[in-house]
């Protein structure tokens, strides 16, 4: 009998294992496809436990399997501990408890590893898609709690109650979910986690090889999305993302000569120290597992945790594993290190390798000598390029040896990399301080929404040279080559070559053509920029706005105390809920007055019958009262007359108070009396 | 458990700063709060009413039905009810509808039984909380004495022989009279069973004197001195006279029912048995 009591019933097993299933959507992605195997057999082998057809496995065999699957696991993820690995592991856990789940203990075991896989899945993936996901599978893992408490040995309930029963639940927690999303402190991450997705994210790389920025723009992926204060949103031209600078040439790639992690922190004193002039702007940026933020130049940091380094670039505390919404100020105009180089950086922005691309060298030389100035020489380059027959393309042929001359004099065919590594070769050969910049250039612009955003397809190489008097002055040697490529981006630059997104064949960024479709397509982004902005980058500094913007606090203890007394509300109003739930329903005037004679009668000692009706019972009082006899025989036929006679509509209301009226008068005239025993043989008792 | 694992979640929600993870992590944690509500109110509201009970001789098993009804339009999902010390028995009493738990307790003594308070709890609808009450339902049903089947030979009647302690007033001769077609309710000792083996049916043999034998059961016929064994043996011969189909009457100390023989009669009987020495109510 105990154990009937302890056992989970048939219907709930269902849902437990319905549960658990939509709790690994969000893991499909990264699961080996072989992980189907024993995800089969564990949850077929429990569904012909529950119908009777196997027992359960012994313990020989889940020894078996727990060693098979977490060799099978460490096996096929490298040895690595990823995030990944982690959750397979947890899959694993989850499918085995899931053989050998027999009690109600067992049953939560697996709801709440349910509810923990379903989480882990959030890290991911964040769209909406997989909150729609999370929410359907919550409600079905709080479904099988339900089911496990509301069937009966007696029988089941079926699906629809109990599907119904959990969403009144879900919904109702939603208010306090909400104050505690808003008001509970947001806290910096306690500390740093090595456990990270392996999963490569598309990004710039910290070095640039001829080639490398052209793969990666065959990708659409999101890169970053900004919206500029007051909506001042600079000329398209204008819109150069800076993130990198690489200065040290190795004769074949360009890198950093070390590693930029440290910068000028942001601290609020530094909010007054910017310009008059410029521009703020948000950005939410995907995670590139690096440093670097994007900005564009007269860079100011605005936030914590970030930081401008000495080259003007902004900077993130620590590497982006998750997306990450930062606000920066910029002043274009601001000339940067005007007080000049000093020697140890003239040194790092005039390495060369000793030997190579002669040509190139020698020409530079011939150049310089006939330009009166750095700025002059800088826009002969320019011009080089513009009147010989350079081509803009993502299929460059690939080089060899000296790749700088035989780009400039031989194949004249590149991308913004080749072009930018040409320049700045030149420009360091005689004597120029120089560097390669890389980022991402322009963006689409949503004009509905007012937000930009930038793609992986937008990223971009130019080159920054040192002028005396003007300082770090920026030149895009592709902007002379293909100036569509800047006013109107790489699909229009690269529209006669057809090598737009070539590798995505189904790329919803090809199908800008078809108006309705590219409508659709900027709604769904639109929709997902909304999502990052208000409800994933929701953290610590946002919140502490939006204390200060609804209640003028700041501090997150106030969100705390606010909390409590959001609770306290909530506990008072669901007790308010319940209290006029149960409260005591008034009865109508007629059973109000029979029910207090019937209560008045009864103290001096004459019980109510089972079954009696009432105008036997008023002759009973008639007999116990024997002065009162003819008052409660007339209340008796009046009162069946009332109740059984038919009357006149108009005469029912009347005589309804009358009867009310004497059934008072009644009441009152009774003189206690000496106990006479009689009991009602049914007791009853109300929780 | 639950604790740990939303402990776990918000740690995981922190360090990874995910906005979901925090949302479903809050979800949950306000859910357990909220199911609190949803525990209580189940319960409450619900009614509970004791059904019929028939009387036991002291020391069987009673029946104790107890009836659940619910609210209109609120339904009341996994209540387990029980007595203490007997396991809870679980229900859900569908909105508007009304459900028979069939709780069951052992009885010692004789006399009015007094079920005691019950205990009715749901841990409805996720198991985080118990909402219980103890309830007393007031059954008003009687526990027999315990019969007591007394050592001494008991006469059938037919040869003349009498009950020892007790008096015949008539001796049981009955002659044979004939035989009549067997009727539903006769008694297992008059069919015909020699009649029934030669193939020839079922016939019931019927005698000048059908009331049988008669006999008074007297409280000083028995020699015990304890109260309750005194009546334990009297509650033992009422049954075998009635199963006997004597005609039977029971004198007790201020009390005597005369002869007869019927299930009313019976009753009467083990009722006075039963309050023999107690308040009536």
């Amino acid at each position: 009998m105990k154990q009937a009591a302890n056992a989970i019933p048939r219907i709930s097993l269902l849902w437990l294992l319905a549960g658990f299933g939509s709790s690994l959507l969000l893991h499909t992605k990264h699961l080996p496809i072989w992980f189907l195997i024993p995800l089969t057999i564990c949850v077929g082998w429990r569904a012909l436990t529950h119908a009777g057809r196997l027992p359960y496995p012994n313990k020989l065999v889940k020894v078996l399997v727990v060693a098979l699957a977490g060799a099978v696991v460490v096996i096929s993820f490298d040895r690595q501990l990823s995030l990944e690995g982690a959750s397979a592991f947890l899959v694993i856990a989850a499918m085995l408890k899931l053989l050998e789940m027999k009690t109600q203990r067992d049953a939560y075991v697996i709801v709440f590893i349910s509810y923990f896989l379903l989480v882990c899945g959030f890290l991911f993936d964040q769209s909406i898609t997989a909150a729609l996901i999370g929410i359907s599978s919550v409600w079905i893992i709080t479904s099988s709690m339900v089911a496990l408490h509301m069937s009966t040995p007696a029988g089941n309930v079926g699906a629809l109650p109990v599907a119904r029963y959990s969403a009144s639940v879900l919904a109702a927690a939603l208010p306090f979910m909400l104050f505690a999303y808003l008001l509970f402190p947001r806290l910096g991450p306690l500390w740093s986690i090595g456990l990270q997705s392996k999963e490569a994210h598309t990004a710039l790389s910290t070095e640039m090889a001829p080639g490398d920025i052209a793969s990666l723009s065959q990708s659409d992926k999101l890169a970053f999305r900004v919206t500029f204060d007051d909506n001042r949103r600079p000329p398209q031209n204008e819109l150069y993302w800076r993130a990198l600078m690489l200065d040290f040439y190795d004769g074949n790639a360009w890198q950093q000569s070390k590693p930029v992690t440290t910068a000028k922190w942001f601290s609020p004193r530094d909010l007054d120290n910017r310009g008059e002039q410029g521009i703020g702007y948000d950005v939410i940026q995907e995670p590139t597992d690096q440093q670097y933020l994007f900005s564009l130049r007269g860079v100011h940091a605005l936030e914590e945790n970030t930081g401008v380094t000495n080259e003007d670039f902004l900077l993130a505390r620590k590497p982006l594993f998750q997306r990450l919404r930062y606000r920066a100020w910029s002043d274009p105009t601001a000339s940067n290190q005007s007080d000049g180089l000093t020697w140890l950086e003239r040194k790092q922005y005039l390495q060369l390798p000793s030997q190579g691309n002669i040509e190139a060298r020698q020409w530079a030389n011939d150049l310089y000598s006939v330009a009166t100035t750095d700025w002059a020489f800088a826009q002969n380059i320019l011009t080089y390029f513009r009147q010989n027959p350079f081509f803009y393309t993502l299929e460059p042929p690939l080089l060899k040896d000296n790749d700088i001359d035989e780009f400039l004099f031989t194949t004249q065919r590149g991308f913004c990399a080749h072009y930018a590594s040409a320049m700045t070769f030149v420009a360091r050969s005689v004597g120029i301080p120089a560097r390669v910049v890389v980022g991402y250039q322009g963006g689409e612009w949503n004009a509905q929404e007012n937000y930009l955003t930038v793609r992986q397809y937008d990223a971009h190489a130019w080159v920054e040279l040192w002028i005396p008097t003007m300082g770090w002055v920026r030149f895009d040697p592709t902007a002379a080559v293909a100036p569509d490529r800047i006013e109107y981006g790489l699909e229009r630059a690269v529209e006669k070559e057809g090598t737009f997104l070539r590798e995505q064949i189904f790329s919803s960024h090809k199908m800008r053509g078809i108006s309705w479709l590219n409508n659709l397509r900027l709604k769904l982004d639109s929709a997902n920029y909304y999502w990052q902005r208000w409800v994933l980058s929701y953290d610590k500094q946002r919140q502490g706005k939006l204390l200060k913007q609804w209640f003028d606090r700041g501090s997150y203890l106030d969100g705390l105390y606010m909390l409590a007394a959001v609770l306290g509300g909530l506990f008072l109003l669901s007790a308010i809920v319940l209290w006029w739930r149960d409260r005591p329903k008034q009865l109508p005037p007629l059973q109000r007055a029979w029910v207090a004679l019937q209560n008045r009668a009864q103290r001096s000692g004459l019980e109510p019958l089972v079954g009696e009706t009432g105008s036997s019972y008023l002759a009973r009082l008639g007999q116990a009262w024997p002065e009162l006899d003819q008052q409660s025989r007339d209340v008796a036929s009046l009162m069946d007359a009332f109740l059984y006679g038919e009357l006149s509509e108009k005469a029912d209301k009347a005589d309804y108070k009358m009867l009310v009226k004497r059934l008072g008068q009644l009441r009152r005239s009774l003189r206690p009396r000496t106990k006479t025993s009689a009991t009602s043989n049914v007791h009853k008792g109300t929780v | 458990m639950l604790g740990f694992v939303l402990l776990v979640m918000l740690v995981t929600a922190i360090n990874y700063q995910n906005s979901l993870i925090y949302a479903v992590t809050f979800w949950l944690f306000s859910v357990a709060l909220t199911s609190m509500w949803f525990t209580f109110a189940n319960l409450s509201g619900l009614t509970l009413t004791a059904g019929h009970a028939n009387p036991v001789f002291a020391g069987e098993m009673l029946d104790l039905p107890v009836i659940l009804a619910a609210q209109p339009k609120r339904m009341a999902a996994g209540v387990r009810v029980g007595y203490r010390g007997e396991p809870l028995v679980m229900h859900t009493i569908p909105a508007n509808g009304r459900v028979i738990a069939r709780l069951s307790q052992r009885t010692s003594k004789r006399g009015y039984f007094k079920a005691g308070r019950l205990r009715v709890e749901s841990r409805f609808p996720l198991g985080f909380y118990t909402a219980w009450s103890w309830v007393a339902l007031d059954y008003r049903v009687l526990v027999y004495p315990a019969p007591e089947s007394s050592p001494l030979i008991l006469g059938n009647g037919e040869e003349g022989e009498t009950l020892l302690g007790a008096v015949a007033h008539r001796s049981g001769e009955q002659d044979f009279n004939g035989l009549r077609n067997y009727q539903p309710g006769d008694s297992m000792r008059q069919i015909a069973w020699k009649h029934l083996a030669r193939g020839k049916g079922l016939m019931t043999k019927q005698f000048d004197h059908d009331d049988g034998a008669m006999c008074w059961l007297r409280w000083d016929n028995v020699n015990i001195a304890d109260v309750e064994r005194r009546l334990s043996r009297l509650c033992g011969w009422v049954l075998e006279a009635h199963h006997n189909g004597w005609r039977y009457g029971l004198q007790l100390p201020a009390m005597e029912i005369p002869p007869a023989n019927s299930d009313l009669h019976l009753q009467a009987c083990l009722e006075a048995l039963a309050l023999y020495g107690q308040d009536k109510s």
